[in-house]
Formats: C-alpha cells, sequence, structure tokens
C-alpha cells in the first residue's frame, strides 16, 4: 500500500465510479421497495403510501404461479443440460486435441454476437413452414415435416430452452476450462505413474479440484438464466398462451404494456430478494473475502 | 500406443462434431444472408445456396435503412466505453495501492454490482432517468452502459495494477511525483493490455444490450441496432435474406474487436468469474 500521498487522493480517484454505481444499483434498490408500497401513476412517480395493495395484487394474480413454475422450468432446463455439456466440452478442449486453440475461440465467439441476433436466427430457423430446422429433420426422415416450434405451447418452452443452452455454453465452457487447467500438472501425473485410469483420473483427482469452480460458474449462470430476458423476449415474446412467460418477460409487460409501475415494483422486489438471497450463498461459497 | 492415437482421433471428431452443431446459427445467418428473396421461401429450405447474391449487402441500405442505427450504436458503444476506463481506470488503481476507509464496502459493493440483473433494476433506472429528463436520448443509454460495465472493469484493472510491482509506484513518489502523475504517465502504459480488455468489453456489451435500449429510446432515428432489426422481426413483411445480411453487417465489428484482443478477454473474464 502506497503512504504520503494525499490523504484525499483514493476518494477522489472513486468518487465517479461510485457515483455511477449509486445512481444505478443504489438508488433502484431503495427506489424498488419504495414504489412496491405506493400509488403510481402513468410515468412511474410515486404518490403516497397504499396499504399493500401492489402485493394484494400481484399475489391475487393467476398469472403469478404460471411464471413461478415457467421461471423454475426454464431456469433448470437450461442451466443443468447447460452445465453438463460444457464439462463435457472443457474436457475435450482440456485433451490437447489438434486444433483446440481455433476450437476455444469458435466456442467462445458467440459471447461476443448479440444475443437478439443469435435468437432472431433461430427464431427463423424455427419457423413452420421456411426454416431450415424442418427442413433438415424432413431430409433426415425422408418425408416433409411442419412442425409449428414456436406456436405449440409444450415445444415453446423446449425450442427457447435449447437455444438458452448453447448461449449459456460459451461463458460456462471456458471457466470449467481454465479450472481444469490450473490443476498443478504434477498432480495429473502422480495419478498417471500410480497407473490411475482416464475415468478414475477424472473422478478422484481432477473432479475435487474443478468442484469450487462448478459452484461458481453454477451459480453465476444461475442468476442470469433467471434474469434472461431477450432470448425469449425476441422467439415468443412470452406466448403462446403464456407458455414462455418467466419472470423478466412478466415484468415487463407489467411496467411497460400495463403502466402498472406498483405492481411491477413489488415483483421486481421479490426478484431483488431471490438475487441477493443467491448472490449471499454465492459470496459465502467461494469465498472472496480471501481475494483482496 | 495404437490405442492412444485411436482415441484421439476419435475425440477429436467428437469435438468438431459438438463445435459444428454450436455453430448453426452462424452458418444458416451466412447461408440466408446470400440468397435471393425466392429461394428464402421455397420450401422445405435449402442448406447449400443455389447462387451467391452478395448484392443482398448493398441492398439493406436502401430497404432498411440501417445508417441511423448504426449511427447510434456506435455513438454509445463508443461514449460508454471511453468513461467505463476514465472511471474504473482511477478507481481500480486506487483500491489496489491504497488502503483507506471504506475501501472495504466499496470492493463488496463492486462484488454486489457483478450479480445485479438489469432487469431487477430496470423500472428503478426508468424512474431516474426520466427524473432527471434523460428518457429519449443517447445518455439514457450511456449512463446505465457504463455502470453496468464498471464492476468487471474496475475488478480487471485493480488485478493488472496488482500484478505490477508497487516498488515502481514508491520510486516515482520519492521522485516527486503526485499519484495521478504516476497513474496516468506510468501505470497507465504498463498496463495497456488491461485497458483496451476493459474498452472492448464495454464496446460489446454496450452494442448488444437490448432491454435498456428497447425501453428508454422512443425515436427511430436515436434507436439502436439490436432495437432496430427486432423491430423488423415483429414487421410482417421481413425478408430473411435481409434480416441476416443486416445481422452480419452488425455483428462484423464487435467480432473484429473480440477477435483483436480475445486472449486478454476471455483471460480476464475466467479469472473474474472464478474469483469474483
Amino acid at each position: 500500500m502506497l503512504a504520503g500521498q494525499k490523504y484525499y487522493w483514493p476518494y477522489l480517484a472513486i468518487a465517479p465510479a461510485a457515483f455511477l454505481l449509486a445512481l444505478v444499483f443504489g438508488v433502484p434498490v431503495f427506489q424498488v421497495l419504495l414504489t412496491s408500497f405506493s400509488k403510481t401513476n402513468n410515468a412511474g412517480d410515486v404518490e403516497g403510501f397504499n396499504n399493500f395493495e401492489n402485493y394484494t395484487k400481484l399475489f391475487a394474480d393467476p398469472m403469478l404461479s404460471v411464471i413461478s413454475v415457467n421461471t423454475v422450468v426454464w431456469t433448470l432446463g437450461v442451466l443443468v443440460p447447460a452445465t453438463i455439456f460444457s464439462l463435457f466440452i472443457a474436457i475435450l478442449l482440456d485433451m490437447n486435441l489438434p486444433g483446440k486453440t481455433v476450437m476455444r475461440i469458435i466456442v467462445f465467439i458467440p459471447w461476443a454476437i448479440s444475443f437478439v441476433f443469435v435468437s432472431i436466427i433461430w427464431r427463423y430457423s424455427f419457423d413452420q413452414v421456411f426454416g431450415p430446422l424442418n427442413s433438415l429433420f424432413g431430409i433426415i426422415l425422408n418425408r416433409p415435416v411442419e412442425v409449428a416450434w414456436l406456436a405449440t405451447p409444450s415445444l415453446a418452452m423446449l425450442s427457447v430452452i435449447w437455444v438458452g443452452i448453447t448461449l449459456t455454453i460459451p461463458f460456462t465452457t471456458l471457466v470449467l476450462l481454465a479450472g481444469l487447467q490450473s490443476i498443478p500438472q504434477e498432480i495429473i501425473e502422480a495419478g498417471w505413474c500410480d497407473g490411475a485410469s482416464g475415468t478414475k483420473l477424472f473422478h478422484k483427482i481432477k473432479f475435487p479440484f474443478l468442484k469450487p469452480v462448478l459452484v461458481v460458474a453454477t451459480l453465476v449462470n444461475l442468476l442470469a438464466i433467471f434474469n434472461s430476458f431477450p432470448i425469449i423476449w425476441t422467439m415468443t415474446g412470452g406466448g403462446p398462451a403464456n407458455s414462455t412467460d418467466t419472470f423478466p418477460t412478466y415484468l415487463y409487460r407489467i411496467a411497460f404494456t400495463d403502466y402498472d409501475f406498483g405492481k411491477a415494483g413489488a415483483l421486481s422486489f421479490i426478484g431483488l430478494i431471490v438475487l441477493v438471497s443467491i448472490s449471499i450463498f454465492y459470496v459465502k461459497k467461494s469465498g472472496t473475502q480471501e481475494t483482496f | 500406443m495404437r490405442k492412444g492415437i485411436l482415441k484421439r482421433v476419435f475425440f477429436t471428431n467428437v469435438l468438431f462434431a459438438i463445435v459444428g452443431l454450436l455453430s448453426f446459427p452462424i452458418y444458416i445467418t451466412l447461408l440466408t444472408s446470400v440468397k435471393s428473396g425466392a429461394e428464402v421461401y421455397t420450401m422445405p429450405a435449402t442448406w447449400v445456396p443455389q447462387e451467391l447474391l452478395f448484392s443482398n449487402y448493398f441492398e439493406i441500405f436502401q430497404i432498411l435503412n440501417l445508417f441511423s442505427a448504426l449511427k447510434s450504436s456506435l455513438i454509445v458503444a463508443t461514449s460508454s466505453a471511453i468513461l467505463t476506463v476514465l472511471i474504473s481506470l482511477p478507481a481500480g488503481y486506487a483500491l489496489a495501492r491504497f488502503d483507506f476507509k471504506g475501501r472495504q464496502i466499496i470492493l463488496y459493493t463492486i462484488l454486489g454490482g457483478l450479480m445485479f440483473s438489469p432487469v431487477v433494476v430496470l423500472i428503478s433506472i426508468y424512474q431516474v432517468i426520466f427524473k432527471l429528463g434523460l428518457m429519449n436520448t443517447y445518455f439514457a443509454l450511456i449512463i446505465p452502459h457504463t455502470a453496468f460495465a464498471l464492476p468487471f472493469s474496475i475488478w480487471l484493472i485493480l488485478a493488472f495494477v496488482n500484478a505490477t510491482p508497487i516498488e515502481i509506484d514508491e520510486s516515482a513518489n520519492l521522485d516527486g511525483a503526485s499519484s495521478t502523475r504516476v497513474l496516468f504517465k506510468i501505470i497507465t502504459p504498463i498496463i495497456m493490455p488491461g485497458i483496451v480488455t476493459i474498452f472492448v468489453y464495454a464496446y460489446i456489451q454496450s452494442w448488444n444490450e437490448f432491454l435498456f435500449a428497447n425501453t428508454f429510446i422512443s425515436s427511430d432515428n436515436l434507436k439502436t441496432l439490436p432495437v432496430r432489426l427486432y423491430e423488423f422481426v415483429g414487421y410482417r413483411g421481413i425478408e430473411w435474406q435481409y434480416m441476416t445480411a443486416s445481422i452480419v453487417f452488425a455483428t462484423i465489428p464487435t467480432l473484429l474487436l473480440f477477435l483483436a484482443v480475445q486472449k486478454w478477454l476471455i483471460k480476464g473474464l475466467v479469472s473474474g468469474a472464478v474469483r469474483g
């Protein structure tokens, strides 16, 4: 640590960042709470306490149970397969196969492309009449296929989950790959010398090392998928018949289609509590205190 | 040894197959962007284009009027990226080199910010932007885009400064240089890869951001590329060959930036997630 400098220098250096973080993260937390207990107008202005009416209205809304179930299905439906696939790809990329650098870049490229663009492409690919996906299945099955992927309630959820999985894989794979590559080489070699097979080596030596990284990646993904907006919004807009409506898409409609900011505030606050609970769990698990 | 080689060949093929599967949307985009309108609307869809029609890439400018969206995206992303660098550089340096009251709280706030979701605070930021009278201006996007890029950027600067020996700063201080001077004249050149990385990170995040851009901007001529292209999907007469050509066009800038710094960026993102 530096000493002997003017004591206020670090405060000046941090002031702009602190101001912006307070404006965009700090104020909103209190604002959400205040709004959720208030009567609001169309511009979202607060007009006095309204006796928990927003919460009563929210809990009386039959949609709440629909979006709760959908959000859990969506989150776990993306998280579990994406984690398994990513682990598998990370192990393959860790095997020193030819072309691994190029592969690594290709796996990570979707991160640099807008989720909206990728989702638009998938929306086209799933198109019932002109979509390439039905055409592909038609070639494989050797008969015309016309599945209405995004217009059938049960298939729509499956389709958006698939896109969610493909967009979760890049980041997860790279985190897991970094975890695998941070395992000291001597330990792996010692395992080989003791005659451990590839599978056994993974179970007994690599996996214990990878576990903390896996926990962190899973929690980061859990938050991101739970709150993911553009994929579902672009592909189905929450439809058909609310079959893909989740927490963020429903929240968006309450606020910006119905202009019921009080109710949206109440739903935001519930989301915030879920978010903070997971975050506290996350910070405790990953032991970030030691980093600094 | 023979068995080992066979195994490697097998796993290489599996890896190629998976990466191929993940590249499906990229192939579809490129394929459709060179098809003719007639070919796009034949059933079933073709998997190899009958002819390569690069004229789509010129026609999108007349048909979709992308210039205003391109201008908006460039202004918003460049401003956000510059602001992110200017704000996170001194903050990251101060957090790395000074022990002061409130340091821990600020560090935890930054960690918390990494986990914040735009959706949950969207309504409140909407109210803040509205009260500040910034609705439907570029500032309505530049402010939240910068704020959401800050946690990761400050963290990365902190890590880069920590990797630089503190003796450099100390000897400069003994020679009478102020901390501001040390930061901009001595540390900045040393951690340039880190600075370029956060610039690109903030740029890509801002360029691709949809939720705020779709909510805070209502004038057509101020809308950014993702919002503009999203709206064309809703419009019934959209022709996919123009849509996909536009997406390729809108993705090339971020893709080039990404490829230029991918080594540092991947390293930073990965260690950021693993550690904090």
